[in-house]
């Protein structure tokens, strides 16, 4: 079968608008690109999953549904208050959903819908992930999680393939709401994950950890383990963005790893937990690997990826494939390398004169880039009503922009809300309903054998995982809990801890999923996101 | 309840079984009494 992308083609007239702005031969310098990357493979300089040629078709696509964010945080990498004060006009519905149909054409196999906040475009934002994951793409959702309501988490977990990555700072809402700059928004993040986890959508929770929330990550980590969250991703600040105006965002990574090891010892493996290395270091050799995606701008621009700040044409003026094929021939460009190459340590990329998200992107190819190229139209059909158009202030760079002022959090006693919260997260974990997947079980009291229907693996549960898993069958975590006090005259609290444990390891091994799920099969493990971009903001 | 009826206490523990190929029944290390 042929694919897909061999059926069309841009109109040779659009395509050759976007000419490479460079002197050097394009099949000379991918040739020395190749040798180049073999040598830094060799030599262990590359990072592990760069790719050392820019394959024919893309890999997968990053998509920023909206420039506009409801929250303030101050390390934004993609400075979406700014823009959101801004009101930056952005594609409409129904240029996202040419870009969506071509980037499906190209052939992507996996998708990052992000934003901003993707779900200030909420009929959008779903649109684009069911058609996404209907297609066969792996999808992975950033969000913060303030608007996942109940029809969000349903239709979400009627999809296969799809990752819900949410921001969560901290253990109790005044760390978290510091962070965010809005008042309540910790509230709304756990409850928008219990109502995605209930209806059996995958989950990864991604705590930005900066100096004022480093502490607590040991609490965050048993508050997502009690939550039923089965992955983490701890992250330190990007700099770029919003965080690159200023600001003491460094921690350390060692700090960070040693929590995530001692968690580890506590409780097992039943929690993946990501320890990511930010952007510092890395960058200069990330920066200049072969990009393998693309990723498209609210105004339809197409860059290489989160970290470097050039374009190579615009989704809709253009159409995708021509930026593609102008990104194959153009991503080895001596300005991008030049300007990666500079990138040794985490504090290089705010001290650049060009700042990924704050400064105007630099057009390789073609001349449309700019935060709001005039062919961008109002968000539209189901934008916010913050996004009108206001075309004049928008193209100016972010360095002296006016961004909102966050909210601070009502001063509380720290102590007196990290146990409000660890019963606020308790509770909702008690009251997840869970059901058996399709599956026989025989054996003894002692011991039971369980074969899962949809992979024929064999599990053993002992006597006291066989009660959970009774309980599991249409009950609650409550129930298990219970049914295990009652039993084993277990003392409440630790009836609860075993019952939460026991759980959380049923439905990784896929004896029990949700009760809310339409899927047959516990969600899959997503991706985090695609190499050389960056985590939930 | 009383201690005679309550029944030791060992946590929930799910492992995964790799049967090498052998039923379930026979595989080395099962037993079902």
């Amino acid at each position: 079968m042929s694919h897909p992308a061999s059926r069309r083609s841009r109109p040779a007239a659009i395509r050759s608008r976007l000419r490479l702005v460079s002197s050097v031969p394009v099949s000379s310098k991918r040739q020395e690109s190749f040798a180049w990357g073999r040598l830094l493979w060799r030599l262990g300089r590359r990072p592990k999953r760069a790719l050392t040629e820019c394959p024919e078709r893309p890999i997968g696509a990053k998509l920023e549904i909206t420039y506009a964010c409801n929250l303030r945080c101050g390390f934004c990498y993609t400075d979406s208050p700014r823009r959101t004060l801004q009101r930056t006009p952005e594609l409409s519905d129904e240029q996202w959903r040419v870009v969506l149909r071509e980037s499906l054409d190209l052939g992507i196999v996996e998708a990052v819908v992000t934003g901003g906040e993707p779900f200030l475009r909420r009929e959008l934002t779903l649109e684009a992930i069911e058609t996404l994951a209907s297609a066969g793409v792996g999808v992975s959702l950033n969000t913060n999680g303030w608007f996942v309501d109940e029809e969000v988490a349903r239709r979400l977990g009627a999809l296969r393939g799809v990752t819900a990555h949410v921001s969560v700072d901290g253990p109790r809402a005044g760390l978290h709401d510091a962070s965010r700059g809005v008042p309540g928004s910790w509230r709304r993040a756990i409850e928008g994950i219990d109502r995605l986890l209930g209806a059996g959508v995958g989950v990864c929770a991604v705590h930005v950890v900066t100096p004022g929330n480093a502490h607590a990550v040991p609490d965050f980590l048993e508050q997502m383990w009690t939550l039923g969250v089965p992955w983490v991703r701890v992250t330190p600040v990007v700099v770029s963005g919003a965080a690159a105006r200023g600001g003491d965002w460094g921690v350390s990574r060692e700090e960070l790893r040693k929590a995530a090891g001692e968690f580890e010892e506590r409780r097992g493996a039943a929690m993946r937990i990501s320890v990511q290395p930010g952007t510092g270091g890395g960058l200069s050799l990330q920066g200049r690997a072969a990009p393998g995606s693309f990723l498209v701008r609210p105004n339809g621009d197409v860059r290489p990826d989160s970290l470097r700040p050039f374009t190579y044409g615009n989704a809709i003026e253009d159409g995708v494939e021509a930026c593609w094929t102008a990104l194959r021939e153009g991503w080895d460009d001596e300005r991008i390398n030049r300007w990666a190459g500079a990138m040794k340590g985490p504090g290089d990329i705010a001290k650049s004169g060009l700042v990924p998200y704050l400064d105007d992107e630099i057009p390789v190819v073609g001349g449309v880039a700019g935060p709001a190229s005039a062919k961008a139209q109002s968000s539209g059909e189901s934008g916010p009503a913050t996004l009108s158009r206001t075309d004049s202030d928008s193209n100016a760079g972010g360095r002296d922009a006016e961004v909102p002022a966050p909210t601070p959090p009502p001063s509380v006693d720290p102590d007196v809300e990290l146990g409000e919260a660890r019963e606020k997260v308790r509770g909702l974990a008690l009251a997840r309903r869970y059901r058996h997947t399709p599956l026989r079980w025989s054996g003894s009291s002692e011991q039971r054998f369980v074969r899962l229907a949809g992979d024929g693996r064999y599990l053993r549960l002992n006597e006291s995982g066989s009660v959970v898993m009774d309980a599991l069958d249409g009950g609650a975590v409550e129930d298990a809990a219970g049914a295990l006090a009652a039993r084993y005259g277990l003392d409440p609290d630790r009836a609860v801890a075993d019952a939460i444990g026991a759980a959380r390891e049923l439905l990784k091994r896929r004896v029990v999923l949700a009760a809310g799920a339409s899927a047959p099969f516990p969600a899959e493990p997503g991706t985090t996101d695609l190499p050389g971009l960056e985590p939930a903001g | 309840m009383s201690d005679e009826q309550t029944p030791p206490y060992e946590p929930p523990s799910v492992e995964q079984i790799d049967t090498d190929g052998e039923p379930i029944s026979t595989a080395a290390g099962n037993s079902l009494g």
